[in-house]
């Protein structure tokens, strides 16, 4: 044989090889980890194309490097230029890591690819042991078998020391450490244009609020612009999900099984978005391609008198020269607006889960919140740590917390938010009314949502 | 032909065929297979038959996917495959020497640049307040427009960053057929008469047929699977305004957790862009049944 017919021979058989080495290790996964109990007895898959793919997370994750034993975070980013989120959180975990002999790798999820990330990486077995999960999607990976309860690991001392623990009960179980309870989106006013615009109390009804735009549209500045042309359905945090709880609503029904916002306060609250932009003229035509950041900037940039933006912005604007005030939420009915509460979460696949569940004890103290509170700001979540964000923002966790609303973790929700912002996007268009993309928009999620009877 | 050299000539083919086998058909008959099941992902398929089929019909925005697809491709084909033909003549008639290097190497540039980077900067340049295109069109008098956020403009201006991207591609592949058209053409035409549109129109034209089937094949192709500048400009939106084909099956499946839908919507693009290709290759074929490939 010559040498060419050898190479050929051989680069075939080692292409040959990868090849069935790629199916065999799957394979080997699915049947070592097909409905077995994990080490440590915490959970029984109840998925078995799960319980497989979470298996070989068991086999790479828990390989021990030299001595140490290797854990995996995935956490999104919050960092800013100055402390960026993977040195931040190695800084933390520096003495968890030396006190247990572990070696912490952190991988930080950009938020353009969250989902896709958690989706790939848990299903391929390539999953953390903690993850980082906000409301929208927590609920399909619980229903696939792939988080498991704190439950069984929760003290005494625990449950009196965290504020929010109720916000990670899901189905009546502890699926989710509440890490960042907070960001809630408020009515951001800049004081010089209202004291400008002769608006001498600062707008608490709707009705007031009109008003008060009005007068600062005739005085020739921006009144108000919410960001109808971002890409991220969670604008709707700031757009149309406060109005809709102002207005007595909610989103979904109580069993997460059929649409909610479809009544008259869902109605009631496009129709008062609708009308900001179509009847008083209040919005610009440029609000359909506006993103968050620009809606922030031109708040910085003293234009605009009204912004609904994460408290976490407080700090920019005011640094930014603007000498801001703010309302928690506009009423109608009632007061209600959006807050974050998002959650660590302990991956099924996890072959270490005491020692993960040690880290997420250790990453929710009192001197790790203040290390990473400093480079976010948000609100304490326990009581071993003292209020460190902006003190504006104090009373509103405290007096206000009533009005403080998180989204609902709901099976499938993903898909119906997607669907209502669309729908939105279109009223705000003038494609549809809005009573017409409530209707579309409703008959969509009670499709979808009829999967969890 | 010995039974040796016939093996050894397998032997030689076999990894790419291996390749070919693990990385395209395999994955083309899961989607096939994932486009009749409830699947997630996170939970093994479920046979549900044809009702993903069914629910695309059903689907308010995936009508939209189509039309936006459709609309692109007739936008962008056209008009990159003639400014590329047009500017790649241009500069193999007037430009060939270090002039001609310096205006391709600079139309060329877009097409190696990221499109996550591309999309992000025309995003800016084409906002309405503050953007530099409307700064520009200020000085003369043209008020604000609203580049992305008006239903049908939004698209039109997708459109023309995808241009501008491409251009350069086709640009290079045309003006490399351009340099294998024989000078002596030319000479004998410009001999008896032709003006330079007619030996553009009968020399030049034919001479680049193969060319431009390539041209505008790859082209729709592209077109139906355009997905990032989407993606990083506008997102889809506003509401269903650019929303494409290829960014219903990405949200379906990784955003919506649909595997089994995204992959059903899948397998109508591919059916797409067979019967697209199959109509490109009818409208080039030659009248003795060959075709330019």
């Amino acid at each position: 044989m010559n040498l060419k017919k050898q190479m050929c021979l051989f680069f075939t058989g080692v292409m040959a090889a990868m090849v069935l080495a790629g199916c065999g290790s799957k394979d080997q996964a699915a049947a070592g980890g097909a409905g077995k109990e994990s080490s440590e007895g915490a959970t029984v898959m109840k998925d078995q194309n799960l319980a497989g793919s979470t298996a070989a997370i068991s086999s790479s994750v828990g390989e021990k490097n030299g001595s140490k034993t290797k854990l995996v975070l995935w956490m999104p980013p919050y960092g800013t230029e100055d402390a960026l989120d993977k040195q931040v959180w190695g800084d933390i975990l520096k003495p968890f890591e030396a006190e247990n002999n572990v070696e912490v790798s952190i991988e930080i999820v950009p938020w353009s690819n969250y989902e896709e990330k958690y989706l790939t990486g848990i299903s391929s077995g390539q999953g953390p042991d903690v993850g980082y999960m906000y409301m929208e999607m927590i609920n399909d990976y619980i229903r696939a078998g792939a988080i498991t309860p704190f439950d069984d690991y929760l003290t005494e001392a625990d449950k009196n020391n965290y504020y929010y623990l109720d916000k990670g009960v899901i189905d009546g179980k502890q699926y989710g450490m509440p890490i960042v309870v907070g960001s809630a989106r408020v009515m951001f006013y800049n004081k010089a244009i209202l004291k400008e615009a002769g608006v001498e109390t600062v707008p608490e009804t709707w009705d007031d609020f009109v008003a008060a735009c009005q007068k600062v549209k005739a005085m020739g500045k921006e009144p108000f612009l919410l960001a109808w042309g971002d890409k991220s359905k969670g604008e709707m945090n700031s757009s149309y999900f406060p109005f809709l709880w102002q207005a007595g609503g909610s989103i979904f029904n109580q069993d997460g099984t059929k649409a909610a916002f479809d009544g008259e306060a869902g109605l009631k609250a496009a129709q008062f978005v609708y009308d900001l932009r179509f009847k008083y003229g209040l919005m610009p035509d440029s609000v359909t391609s506006m993103s968050g950041d620009q809606v922030d900037t031109e708040f910085k940039s003293g234009n605009l008198a009204f912004n609904m933006s994460p408290t976490s912005n407080g700090k920019g604007f005011k640094q930014a020269g603007i000498d801001w005030g703010f309302l928690t939420s506009l009423k109608d009915k009632e007061e209600g607006t959006f807050t974050a509460a998002d959650s660590l979460v302990l991956i099924s696949g996890s072959k270490h889960k005491d020692l993960a569940v040690k880290m997420v004890r250790f990453m929710l103290s009192g001197p790790s919140m203040t290390k990473f509170h400093a480079m976010a700001p948000f609100p304490p979540i326990a009581k071993d740590e003292d209020y460190h964000d902006d003190p504006a923002f104090q009373t509103l966790y405290g007096d206000h917390k009533d009005a403080l609303h998180v989204l609902p973790a709901v099976q499938g929700s993903t898909a119906v938010y997607d669907n209502l912002y669309k729908n939105l996007q279109l009223m705000i268009l003038g494609q549809l009314k809005p009573e017409e993309a409530i209707k579309n928009s409703a008959d969509y999620a009670n499709a979808t949502l009829s999967q969890n009877k | 032909m010995t039974p040796t050299r016939k093996f050894g000539g397998i032997l030689y083919v076999l990894p790419s065929f291996l390749l070919l086998i693990f990385f395209s058909l395999l994955p083309l008959i899961m989607t096939g297979y994932y486009s009749f099941t409830d699947y997630s992902v996170l939970k093994p398929p479920v046979w549900i038959g044809a009702a993903n089929y069914g629910k695309m019909l059903k689907d308010p925005f995936f009508l939209p996917a189509i039309r936006n697809t459709v609309v692109y491709t007739f936008l962008t084909v056209p008009v990159q495959t003639i400014l590329s033909l047009v500017i790649a003549n241009m500069l193999a008639m007037g430009f060939r020497g270090r002039l001609g290097g310096l205006f391709k190497s600079t139309l060329f540039i877009p097409v190696i640049s990221s499109m996550v980077l591309v999309g992000t900067v025309w995003k800016f340049m084409l906002a309405t307040d503050h953007g530099i295109i409307n700064d520009f069109l200020g000085f003369f008098g043209i008020g604000k427009v609203n580049w992305l956020g008006r239903y049908n403009l939004s698209l039109v201006s997708v459109c023309i960053v995808a241009v501008w991207k491409n251009m350069g591609y086709f640009l290079v592949i045309y003006y490399a057929g351009l340099m294998n058209v024989p000078a002596s053409l030319y000479e004998a035409a410009k001999v008896d008469g032709a003006t330079s549109f007619q030996r553009f129109r009968f020399i030049t034209l034919p001479a680049l047929k193969p060319i431009t089937y390539l041209v505008i094949t790859l082209g729709t192709i592209w077109s139906f699977q355009v997905f990032d500048q989407v993606y990083t400009m506008t997102g889809g939106g506003p509401g269903t305004a650019t929303v494409t084909m290829v960014l219903s099956i990405y949200q379906a499946g990784f955003k919506q957790y649909q595997m089994g839908y995204a992959s059903a919507m899948a397998a109508v693009l591919f059916f797409m862009v067979i019967v697209v290709s199959f109509l490109q290759k009818l409208l080039f074929r030659e009248k003795g049944g060959k075709t330019h490939e």
